[in-house]
């Protein structure tokens, strides 16, 4: 199968460029058209290991990302996003575009593919079972999600959790985990033994501060059709100096608290509802707090352990 | 109306369905982009689920059509609920619940309705009655958007409408009407007439829609007099469904005919006529040709007609949408005990909240409206 | 009288058999509820009923808080589109 790696990094630019090139990441495929360089570097690097297809393949989705042929070009220079050719958004300076791609790909899911339940929420799996981590911004979930996918867990997804209608199976679609700020750092440290650790220049992005992105796992991707079962769903919560605490959820509180985190569970309706209740039946709920991450990967580690 | 070039995809996939199963997945490709664009993706859906063919196509294909089936479903779901609300919200006000358009064809189950999608719900109110109806919504959650005191002026003065309103915790918009022309338009169809023959929705005690040839005409006025937004050929696609429901029903044509002349809408009829059958094939039975002849413009203008619709009609990239963006206009059927996320406060919330800015000044007005938990 | 809304289909899963999750097919609204509510919109479906009757159907006795705590419940229930009253009978 051909992938990114295969293309120099001259062809990948030219390709973009050109006839835009068709990426896919889990059962997605993404018809990407782009003739900003930071974009195709971006891609280089992150998407290394991703199949490519060729440009006439069906997409699901397809973006573009441009620059402007105005003044805006060279002052103060930004990127243009469409969405299957409608700009849905207002432009980003130039420097964001990787990040902007990211934002982009998620967006493209969250609002369009509908055949799944669909959960904001981090999912990694080990012995075949997956654990969710549903969490608003800030609550460190990236983080956790970041150490979990380099600390023996396969990393299905950082932010976009895809429940299965037929079986209720997990679909992965492992991508670049998105840091900010101080987590850029902290992960940079936690992982510094790991040489296939590849991150983002960290972009700063002033209203939110640095994001960078970490390159999801070789094996992640190659793995990227296997699907897994849901096992554990736990809503993570970064409070600095806190103790490690691993609390059990009901589980109607647990249908609850994920349905405000699901992206289409209005949507889905009856049977949005009975595929969340199904998960969690068959799943633990927990809420966790933290501070120190080494602690979070053992009290993950003991999950696994469990029957 | 002569054509050089083909049909595009998305106006062959309605006039002659038979070929959808033979189309290549690059064709598939385009169609859906183009029915996407058009507004008429889900109705392809049904169609295709209707002709039993929706396996006998590229499962990519198939795959894109599911998800905007989920849409479409969700949305009836929405309308039918949206409109037990508007009933009980106007239970004290005198004269009946006339749905108009999309919430019509949807709550009448008619087969314009399967896969329509839309944003607003549209009634008609005798003219009298306006402030009782728009305090009563007032007082069962729907509040007034558009304060600008210009905006106020253009929807009540010069078109035919309270300004949309739109329900507080719902989101959902309703559009109160008391014409379907506005005052400046070449045609004054009398909405005393209008109310007079609206017909009970079987099942909705109070729930009433439009006779069936004023449905047609108030279709084929709001195709042919609002040239400004680009929903041609979905409106076409609706008069032939809605043409092909009502033909077999007997005196209809004639009906028609005569309703047209009442209503001072013998022109629209005409185009709606014409351009139906020209582009989608609508079988037209010979007393169709009465009720179309009596509007025929001049030769001249019909020539210069032919060629604008035929621009209009087609499907193209939508330079101007409804009054909300084309992500935000599916609002309708989403929110359901505070678990809803509209897309653009989705993408605010989730991803890195306001790093990307919705472009569309009245999603971003929608949006601070919907900042709530 | 009380009764549940016309076209209402009773969804609801619990895990403890005391907080069940629930959804309102009609509204696309889904609840977080007890065993209580439960129980007062499964005797609903069977059918129509006033309160007092549903007091003693739920082997409570008639007294004026009995009674209030009933009433406020279903109170709630309106508000959540599940029941609606009806002219008595």
């Amino acid at each position: 199968m051909l992938t990114v790696a295969h293309l120099t990094r001259a062809e990948l630019g030219a390709r973009l460029a050109r006839d835009g090139i068709v990426l896919q990441t889990g059962g997605f495929l993404v018809h990407l058209h782009s003739s900003v360089p930071a974009l195709a570097d971006g891609i280089a690097l992150m998407y290394r290991d991703y199949p490519l297809h060729p440009p006439g393949a069906f997409a699901h989705f397809r973006l573009t990302l441009h620059r402007p042929a105005s003044l805006r070009r060279w002052y103060r220079p930004q990127v243009h996003m469409r969405f299957d050719g409608e700009a849905l958004f207002k432009p980003l300076p130039l420097a964001h575009a990787f990040p902007m791609l990211e934002w982009g790909l998620n967006w493209c899911v969250a609002n369009r593919a509908h055949r799944y339940l669909m959960i904001h929420a981090a999912v990694l799996e080990r012995g075949g079972r997956a654990v969710i981590l549903p969490a608003p911004p800030g609550s460190g979930k990236s983080t956790l999600c970041a150490a979990l996918a380099y600390r023996g867990w396969r990393l299905l997804s950082d932010e976009l959790t895809l429940i299965r209608p037929e079986d209720g199976l997990i679909e992965p679609v492992p991508r670049p985990v998105s840091l900010k700020n101080a987590s850029i750092d902290v992960m940079r440290s936690y992982l510094a033994d790991s040489d296939h650790a590849v991150f983002t220049v960290p972009v700063d992005t002033t209203l939110k501060g640095l994001v960078a992105h970490l390159r999801a796992p070789a094996d992640a991707v190659a793995r990227s059709s296997e699907s897994a079962r849901p096992a554990w769903i736990v809503f993570p919560r970064y409070q600095a100096g806190a103790p490690s605490t691993l609390e059990a959820l009901p589980p109607a509180h647990t249908h609850m608290d994920l349905a405000k985190n699901a992206f289409n569970y209005s949507l889905l309706g009856a049977r949005g509802f009975d595929m969340l209740a199904d998960m969690v039946g068959n799943a633990r709920g927990y809420r966790y707090t933290y501070s120190k991450l080494d602690e979070a990967i053992a009290v993950f580690d003991q999950l696994a352990a469990q029957p | 109306m002569t054509r050089t070039s083909p049909l595009p995809l998305a106006v062959r996939a309605f006039r002659e369905p038979q070929c959808l199963t033979g189309l290549t997945p690059a064709e598939w490709q385009l169609l859906l982009r183009q029915c996407s664009k058009a507004n008429l993706d889900a109705r392809l859906y049904y169609l295709l689920r209707q002709r039993g063919e929706l396996a006998a196509i590229p499962p990519q294909a198939r795959e894109l059509l599911e998800w905007v089936h989920v849409i479409a479903e969700r949305h009836a779901q929405a309308v039918h609920w949206e409109v037990r609300q508007i009933l009980a919200a106007l239970r004290g006000t005198r004269g009946p619940l006339i749905l108009l358009k999309g919430a019509a064809y949807t709550t009448a189950q008619l087969p314009s309705g399967l896969g329509r999608l839309y944003s607003d719900i549209d009634i008609l109110v005798d003219e009298a009655l306006l402030p009782d109806v728009e305090t009563a919504l007032m007082l069962h959650g729907w509040h007034a958007t558009h304060h600008d005191a210009y905006d106020q002026r253009y929807y009540r003065e010069w078109m035919h409408e309270l300004p949309p309103m739109q329900h507080i915790h719902r989101q959902t918009a309703i559009d109160v009407h008391h014409a379907i022309l506005p005052r400046t338009a070449p045609a004054h169809p009398d909405p005393q007439q209008l109310r007079a023959g609206a017909v009970a929705v079987p099942g909705m005690d109070g729930v009433y829609v439009l006779a069936p040839e004023d449905m047609v005409l108030h279709s084929a006025t709001h195709l042919f007099f609002d040239g400004e937004c680009d929903h041609g050929l979905r409106d076409l696609v609706d008069l032939d469904a809605l043409l092909r429901h009502f033909s077999g029903r007997p005196g209809f044509w004639e009906g028609l005919a005569t309703r047209a002349v009442q209503l001072q809408l013998t022109r629209p009829l005409f185009y709606a006529l014409r351009y139906t059958e020209r582009l989608l094939g609508t079988p037209l039975p010979p007393q169709a040709a009465a009720a179309r002849e009596v509007g025929r413009p001049n030769p001249v203008l019909l020539a210069l007609m032919d060629r604008l619709y035929q621009r209009a009609l087609m499907p193209v990239h939508a330079s101007c949408d409804d009054r909300w963006s084309g992500t935000a206009r599916f609002m309708i059927y989403l929110r359901g005990n505070w678990l809803r996320m509209p897309p653009l406060l989705l993408a605010r919330h989730l991803f890195h909240k306001a790093f990307l800015s919705p472009k569309d000044k009245a999603a971003s007005e929608a949006e601070t409206e919907l900042d709530r938990p | 009288m009380w009764r549940l809304m016309p076209g209402l289909a009773l969804r609801y899963r619990t895990w403890d058999n005391e907080t069940y999750v629930l959804y309102n097919n009609l509204s696309g609204d889904t609840h977080l509820t007890d065993a209580a509510a439960i129980e007062v919109l499964e005797l609903l479906r069977q059918s129509p009923a006033a309160a007092r009757s549903l007091l003693s159907a739920l082997q409570l006795d008639d007294t004026p808080d009995s009674l209030a705590q009933l009433d406020s419940l279903l109170a709630e229930l309106r508000g959540q589109a599940l029941i609606e009253s009806t002219p008595a009978c």
